[in-house]
């Protein structure tokens, strides 16, 4: 059952693309999004006619949430704070963060003293790289 | 529990991450400007206006000019709307972010569209070129002057396509004068950008074109130039071209692509004042002279004072030519 | 035979060392996130300023040639594609690193870009006047069905179903119209402020690529981990003779990467995916495509690098950019005083053909440096997949931001990419968004130009569906639609018999 919930949401997201399509004020400008979601409406029709006919033999793999979701985390703060902070700082703050949740092993401080200067090399790498040789100009924030 | 162990490591690198933080350089604010200065082009890489600005702007490094580098930032997307948009919300008025303008377009099109800009929250820096709009048909073309086609697009209105660099671009803008100066009526071709017009003519797949007059002045051997819309003729390149005016058609210069550099309005006088002074100066160095010329791209400098007025102008003519298309 | 009497020219010291500088700092700044090689000719032509001709037009032809090898280098490696052009690159390349096959993989993509690049240019030399009109062919109507052509491509792509391949085409063929419309200048879909802007193919190709490999990086254990970094090597006469040996991949690569180049605004983007997808229906092996196949690699690099040469045919001859980069490259030639067009190889000959010669010898150069740096790739692949993770999702960021100094694109980004992550695991693959997304602006305004001069012309049917180019290329479509309908019909049955 559950593996015609994945034609089912292809058909469920291609109505909603179209209807929000045709919902715009003019639509001259809508034509060729419109035709597009139309295509995709169709390509899900048949898709789930080709789960009720074939019933079909593709598996779809488990998502492990337990383990991406202090990345996922990290991902939604590093850029939350990013302007806030300063793009160098939290870059470096995300970088030693994912290092550290997931290297395998037990905590010691040497290693941490290890990863901070890793992370602090590729940081000066990063700076002679996109600051000095392209100057970027990436948002300081509070600190850097 | 696993948690609990996430957090221990996590906070002792947070620590040394912040001692760590000392180390890194630490640039204090003094005189502006003390590090590179951003200019936002509303066009993609490879444009004219990219090109150009690109071109001016590279003295800026210099002692009696800016004292520091300027970087182009490119935001293309809606014949400009994208990037002048982030520009006026979303810049910081320090000085240390610019944007290229181009006049007419970005009048026009605070006209007819509901943008975030407009002159009154944008301030002039300086300009450095000027660019008229030119009527090209293809060199093969049964049309061999501007009467000749202006009079077939009477004698069958929606029938003449002109292609020309988007919406509510100097082309668009000479384009509109035109139609309103005759009374003929024609279909307009917008593309992405002005060698994308200049293709459709080389190609025949349009009528006839506006595009700008260096462009034009390049491939002149497969085209032909048949009117150019500003007050006088180019006497440098297109010596032999009459201007629309001459032709007894009323098409004046308010099409004429003007590009400069402008800020935003709450900039620090100051930090406008100096802009001001190093820019013209910057443009009027005979090294970017030289590879202006070079690159068939006319300089036009214009102080900030000129630009103001140009700009108001401008913006009287174009709520007049404009008022019918406005949308709500 | 003119070309090889300026040969010296570019053999002179400072020549020559501006030609190799500007090579291996191509290869860095492509390999760059975000730094696509328009960009890097970009950023270049201020510094070409203070230049003689000759030196400036070497340097910006060297850095050309090489940053759209160096974004193959970060595709395999790390999985980030440089440019949109090597997205084919990384379908297979980045399987083969990830299976201790990195230095092979890094030799093939020199060595097939060195083949491609050299055809490219040689195509350059001894037949622009020939091509030089055929830019002009294409008009609104063609480029419309050519990127339909590359819209039927997409189904194929996928390693899954040719439905949700398709499915996902179109999906990226949706994300295209975000933002503003290209004629009208209608905002459309912009739910929150940071869509304003559209999403742009970078930014994209960061996102859809990029992120979910640092997902599923994480998601590996320690055991599996030391099994997947056994290094092989092999040596370069080796790769040499592999790569030769497979022929077909070289030759379908190297054909359809020069066909691609001339045709201008379909932009060398595609052509990399265009020549993978050919090259995967003439196989015998299809499924081990997308799972470290080395024709892949072949195939696809050959493809980018035979591009450069004849896009620069309409641009030398008509000022017609035939790739997003020719169009920078354009601005170089200019400031130069070297108008496109008959004079160039008349009056200024030897400045157009010393240029043209440091194609070549850049080509060289890129091959002799490419390998050398192979041997070196052991230090990435040996970094640990944590290390990997955190750094792939910093430099994502930097890149992305970087493109138009945008943070919207950034979120935009990490938005897509985790998206992208979680469709992977019910089988739709990033290739055909992505290129649903490059080609989704071709086929829209393309369409509508058309419209607009149909209609003061002879219609709608008439304009789009008349002319040689396009019956050959609705035929072409037709018939890549049929394939992929037949083969899908296939694999259905197959599948089918057995489960009974």
């Amino acid at each position: 059952m559950s593996k015609l919930l994945i034609p089912a949401g292809m058909f469920a997201l291609a109505l909603l693309l179209l209807f929000a399509g045709l919902s715009g004020s003019n639509q001259e400008a809508f034509l060729f999004p419109n035709v597009v979601a139309a295509i995709m409406v169709v390509i899900a029709v048949l898709t789930v006619v080709n789960y009720f006919k074939n019933n079909s033999t593709e598996k779809s793999k488990p998502i492990p949430w337990l383990v991406i979701l202090p990345a996922l985390l990290i991902f939604i703060l590093y850029l939350t704070f990013a302007e806030l902070i300063g793009f160098y700082v939290s870059s470096f703050i995300a970088f030693t963060a994912i290092v550290m949740i997931y290297m395998p092993g037990r905590f010691e401080i040497s290693r941490s003293l290890k990863i901070a200067l890793v992370g602090l090399l590729f940081m000066a790498a990063l700076y002679s790289l996109f600051t000095l040789l392209l100057k970027v100009q990436l948002p300081r924030g509070l600190f850097f | 529990m696993k948690t609990l162990s996430y957090l221990r490591k996590y906070f002792s690198c947070l620590i040394l991450s912040l001692l760590g933080l000392g180390l890194l350089p630490y640039a204090l604010a003094d005189d502006y400007p003390d590090r590179p200065i951003a200019v936002t082009v509303a066009y993609s890489p490879g444009g004219a206006t990219d090109f150009q600005a690109r071109l001016v702007t590279m003295m800026a490094a210099q002692e009696d000019y800016l004292t520091q580098p300027i970087v182009i930032v490119n935001k293309p997307g809606a014949g400009g709307q994208v990037g002048w948009n982030w520009f006026a919300e979303k810049a910081d008025a320090d000085g240390y972010q610019l944007a290229a303008y181009n006049v007419p377009h970005f009048i026009a099109q605070s006209i007819v569209f509901d943008t975030k800009y407009s002159i009154d929250n944008l301030e002039p820096i300086a300009n450095w070129g000027a660019d008229p709009a030119v009527l090209i048909v293809n060199a093969d073309s049964e049309y061999n002057s501007a009467e000749e086609l202006v009079e077939f697009a009477k004698n069958n209105p929606g029938k003449v396509t002109v292609s020309g660099a988007g919406q509510f671009t100097g082309h668009h803008i000479a384009l509109l004068q035109l139609a309103q100066a005759t009374g003929a009526e024609f279909q307009y071709i917008p593309t992405k950008g002005g060698v994308k017009a200049m293709q459709r003519v080389l190609g025949g797949n349009v009528t006839a074109g506006f595009n700008n007059l260096s462009d034009s002045f390049r491939s002149k051997d497969k085209l032909k130039i048949l009117a150019i819309a500003d007050l006088e003729r180019n006497t440098e390149f297109l010596p032999d071209v009459p201007t629309f005016k001459e032709l007894g058609i009323e098409v004046d210069n308010s099409s004429v692509n003007f590009r400069g550099i402008m800020a935003k309005k709450d900039t620090p006088p100051e930090v406008i004042d100096k802009l001001a002074a190093g820019t013209v100066k910057m443009f009027e160095d005979g090294k970017v002279a030289k590879k202006m010329n070079e690159g068939g791209s006319p300089m036009h400098i214009m102080s900030r004072d000129e630009v103001v007025t140009m700009w108001q102008e401008r913006q009287a003519y174009l709520t007049e030519l404009l008022k019918d298309l406005k949308k709500e | 035979m003119e070309f090889i009497q300026y040969f010296p020219e570019v053999f002179t010291f400072s020549n020559l060392t501006i030609l190799i500088l500007g090579t291996m700092g191509g290869l860095l700044l492509g390999a760059t996130p975000g730094l696509s090689p328009t960009m890097a000719v970009a950023l270049l032509i201020p510094f070409t300023f203070h230049m003689q001709p000759a030196p400036a037009l070497i340097l910006l032809g060297a850095v050309y040639t090489a940053t759209v090898a160096g974004g193959a280098v970060s595709a395999i490696l790390v999985s980030i594609p440089g440019a949109p052009a090597n997205i084919a690159t990384m379908l297979d390349g980045f399987p083969m690193a990830r299976g201790g096959k990195a230095m092979q993989a890094l030799h093939y993509c020199f060595i097939s870009s060195f083949i491609g690049g050299m055809l490219g240019v040689l195509l350059l030399v001894f037949f622009t006047p020939v091509l030089s009109n055929v830019a002009l062919k294409f008009g609104p109507s063609e480029l419309f069905w050519v990127a339909i052509l590359g819209v039927t491509v997409i189904g194929s792509l996928g390693s899954g179903s040719v439905l949700k391949g398709l499915f996902a085409g179109a999906v990226g063929l949706w994300l295209s119209t975000i933002g503003y419309d290209p004629i009208l200048g209608e905002e459309r879909f912009v739910v929150t402020d940071h869509l304003a802007g559209g999403i742009t193919i970078i930014p994209a190709l960061i996102g859809l690529f990029a992120i979910p490999q640092v997902l599923g990086m994480l998601e590996v254990t320690e055991h599996q981990q030391a099994k997947m970094l056994a290094l092989e090597s092999q040596s370069i006469w080796q790769s040499i003779k592999y790569n030769f040996s497979r022929i077909k991949a070289l030759t379908i690569g190297s054909i359809i990467g020069m066909v691609v180049g001339i045709i201008p605004g379909a932009g060398g983007q595609v052509a990399g995916i265009v020549a993978y997808d050919q090259t995967k229906k003439f196989s015998k092996e299809k499924d081990s495509f997308g799972k470290g196949n080395p024709d892949g690699v072949i195939t696809a690099e050959s493809a980018n690098n035979a591009m450069v040469g004849p896009s620069l045919v309409p641009l030398l001859t008509l000022s017609i950019p035939g790739s997003p980069t020719a169009a920078v490259l354009l601005g170089g030639l200019l400031i130069n005083g070297l108008f496109p067009g008959p004079d160039l190889f008349t009056i200024h000959a030897q400045v157009t053909w010393t240029f043209i010669d440091s194609l070549i010898v850049a080509q060289v150069v890129m091959l002799i440096f490419g390998l050398t740096i192979s041997r070196y790739c052991r230090f990435v692949t040996r970094i640990p997949q944590y290390y990997m993770a955190a750094a792939v999702t910093v430099l994502a960021v930097f890149g992305t931001y970087s493109v138009q100094n945008s943070m919207s694109d950034v979120f935009v980004m990490m938005t897509i990419g985790t998206l992208m992550y979680l469709a992977s695991k019910i089988g739709f693959s990033p290739a055909p968004v992505v290129l649903g997304l490059i080609l989704g602006p071709i086929a829209e305004s393309n369409l509508i130009e058309g419209k607009l001069i149909a209609q003061s012309g002879d219609g709608f049917v008439a304009y789009f569906m008349s002319g040689g180019i396009n019956l050959t290329l609705i035929a072409l479509c037709l018939l890549s639609i049929g394939y992929s309908l037949v083969t899908e019909l296939i694999r259905v049955k197959k599948s089918r018999e057995n489960t009974i």
